[in-house]
């Protein structure tokens, strides 16, 4: 019998040594997927701990006829989106809440340009860190399995459950929104030659 | 050939090949689409400039620095197993005890009807007497039992 068959059926009777070694083997590459989405290591294994969470919760539904690898993919990627997103609502405020003691927050907020001034350095890795964070959670995403898991557009077009058109798009857009943001820095500067 | 190219770059304008230009780095037009862009940029200073941009992130994205794999990963994986399955064992021991209770229970509402039946006082205080005697006559057939037994 395969032994990742064999490994995948004693997870589903809550074998703990198991379940250790089968997420093991596919960690390491499920992380590189949260860390490229998330761009920050705590974030990361946040992330990472959601998705054991739902692996271990959701095995016993796993058809054993299907490649594993691509399953935990799949979960990987769906809770990078949610926990970004969900993060988002929980660290919604209003501008214009007047009721701190000073002020709205809008007045206390530094410029963007500002922000940009001080964050950015010559540093051409941790200007495209910074700004992958900049750009929509789609994009980020189709850029992600394009980039860590070299995925075809039709591959992350069923990862994404998104048409080809759709991840088409996405990674056009997201590469020319980078690109735009780092051109603002003076990164990327080329002659017209 | 080139002459059908020169005429199919006049007609397509500026946008339509820069929203090309990621498929054509990713390898996913077809030969004649990247003679195309190749054909516009060659004549066009602003899409050569903008392609070449999109080629010098592709490779810096490409080419981003390793990512570390942090050792605490292991054991964070160790401990939300542990932690899943040990939750898991708890609410299963617990399920057990509670279906037996749960019989106890439906038993009692199953025959708590008879409480209201005519004559249920009398069966009920015949049946205390009863267990009353019997209980009487085991205490007193043990007594005699052991006095025998020790040889009272």
């Amino acid at each position: 019998m395969d032994i990742l068959i064999s490994l995948i059926r004693r997870c589903k009777n809550n074998d703990k040594s198991a379940f250790n070694t089968l997420l093991s083997r596919y960690e390491a590459q499920l992380y590189k997927i949260c860390y490229s989405y998330a761009r920050n290591r705590e974030t990361a294994l946040d992330i990472m701990q959601d998705v054991y969470i739902k692996i271990y919760r959701s095995i016993d539904s796993f058809d054993e006829e299907r490649p594993f690898y691509p399953w935990t993919k799949r979960i990987t990627i769906n809770t990078c989106l949610n926990y970004i997103r969900d993060q988002k609502k929980h660290l919604q405020i209003s501008l214009d809440d007047n009721s701190s003691e000073y002020g709205p927050l809008k007045d206390l907020i530094a410029d963007a340009t500002d922000i940009e001034e001080i964050v950015c350095t010559n540093d051409v890795q941790l200007n495209i860190k910074n700004s992958m964070l900049r750009i929509p959670d789609t994009y980020r995403m189709a850029l992600t399995l394009r980039y860590v898991e070299d995925m075809t557009y039709e591959q992350i077009a069923v990862s994404l459950d998104q048409s080809l058109g759709t991840v088409k798009s996405n990674i056009s857009r997201g590469r020319k929104l980078l690109k735009n943001i780092l051109e603002k820095n003076n990164i990327l500067e080329v002659t017209n030659e | 050939m080139s002459k059908t190219l020169n005429r199919i770059n006049t007609e397509i304008s500026c946008k339509a090949i820069q929203e090309l230009m990621s498929s054509y780095i990713d390898g996913e037009l077809q030969d004649i689409e990247k003679e195309i862009i190749n054909s516009h940029t060659a004549n066009c200073a602003v899409c050569r400039a903008e392609f070449n941009q999109i080629k010098l992130l592709d490779w810096n994205l490409r080419f981003e620095d390793k990512i570390e794999i942090p050792d605490e990963l292991a054991k964070l994986r160790e401990q939300t197993i542990a932690k899943l399955i040990s939750k898991d064992v708890a609410r299963h021991n617990n399920k057990k005890r509670s279906i037996y209770e749960l019989q106890q229970r439906n038993f009692k509402r199953m025959t708590s009807f008879i409480g209201f039946l005519p004559g249920s006082k009398i069966i009920k205080e015949t049946s205390v007497k009863i267990e009353s005697a019997i209980n009487q006559q085991v205490a007193n057939t043990s007594k005699t039992l052991i006095k025998k037994m020790i040889g009272f």
